[in-house]
């Protein structure tokens, strides 16, 4: 009878201490505010101070303390105030046009910037070459060379 | 290529404009419900079919029409909702069911287990409903709470109450309802 009540109170022993894990907080509050909305006022959880946002503050705390994931919350808010209490869309269903959006617009903008480009120096006319640098090496025109020289001595002459 | 890159961007750039015009049109619809009836223009309420508080049925803006009704806009979470229940529920008790005019409430942004504790505090017996997600709220432009309309048997609102009803101007709202004028 001695040992059966001592492999008891062994049992309770090992099972108490994973009674009491299932009731600890599983988040941060500070984690989850800032992934949900306050529908009254649009803005972050964690920066609403309006009486809706506080009951949502106060009910999300009571359910941490009864060991509810985050997860469990947010599906509890989402079932009572639709999908717009999360900041971030779900990425499923609807909301998942949210993040594919802002995606196709940048690899769109960039496809079609490429292609601007791409298409602008195909078309653009070639550099005249007296316009251009030289070629390394190349000769100047003799003519223009002749120009230079005797617009040089004229200056030249001028400042004496 | 370049053909092409013009239709790209004027298709997108059309697509975004659509976009923003019917979300601009749709908003100052929804805010100038309240406006048009405060004015006495008699806009038709927006439509909604909605389940009532307890889960255990539901009530549609048609289910409405034929009767003159009250709709009260509220949250368990607004204070100056807490002073007017009891006043709606008054008002209910001696001018609504009597003169078989409709109560409704419709709890909006809001813990559904927080509106049905709240029902039970005030001792609320008229109807009530769940706008969950808040979008039939949206609709009707309310923007604070509580807010009270009065709808004629057409369903087109003849008053609005921004805040707290007195007794007084509900039932001058119902009379005018019933009236037809």
């Amino acid at each position: 009878m001695i040992r059966r009540l001592a492999l008891l109170a062994l049992l309770v022993a090992l099972v108490a201490p994973t009674g009491s894990l299932a009731a600890e907080p599983q988040f941060r509050m500070s984690d989850i505010e800032s992934e949900l909305m306050c529908p009254t006022c649009q803005s972050r959880l964690d920066m609403s101070h309006s009486p809706a946002a506080d009951r949502i503050r106060a009910f999300i705390e009571e359910r941490r303390q009864l060991g509810w994931t985050e997860q469990e919350v947010k599906d509890a808010l989402v079932a009572d105030f639709g999908p717009a209490v999360l900041a971030a869309p779900p990425a499923e269903g609807f909301g998942l046009v949210a993040w594919l959006v802002p995606l196709l617009a940048v690899v769109g903008g960039m496809a079609i910037l490429i292609g601007a480009v791409a298409l602008w120096r195909r078309r653009s006319p070639p550099v005249p070459a007296a316009v251009g640098a030289a070629p390394a090496g190349a000769a100047a025109d003799p003519a223009i060379e002749a120009r230079i020289d005797a617009a040089l001595a004229a200056l030249d002459d001028a400042e004496r | 290529m370049k053909r092409v890159i013009v239709i790209g961007v004027a298709v997108a750039l059309l697509a975004l404009g659509v976009i923003v015009v019917r979300a601009v049109v749709s908003s100052s619809d929804a805010r100038g419900f309240p406006a048009r009836a405060a004015a006495g223009e008699r806009p038709a309420a927006p439509a909604f079919d909605l389940e009532t508080l307890d889960g255990t049925g539901s009530v549609s803006s048609a289910d409405l029409r034929g009767s003159v009704a009250v709709v009260n806009f509220w949250a368990s979470w607004c204070d100056p909702c807490k002073d007017e229940a009891p006043l709606i529920e008054d008002l209910w008790r001696t001018d609504g069911e009597p003169q078989g005019v409709v109560f409704l409430g419709i709890d909006t942004q809001d813990l559904r287990e927080d509106a049905r504790a709240f029902a039970e505090t005030y001792g609320l017996t008229y109807p009530l409903v769940y706008d969950e997600g808040g979008a039939v709220a949206r609709a009707w432009g309310v923007g604070a709470f509580p807010e009270t309309f009065v709808l004629d048997p057409e369903g087109r609102a003849v008053a609005w109450f921004p805040g707290v009803v007195t007794a007084e101007g509900l039932r001058a709202a119902i009379a005018k309802a019933q009236a037809g004028g």
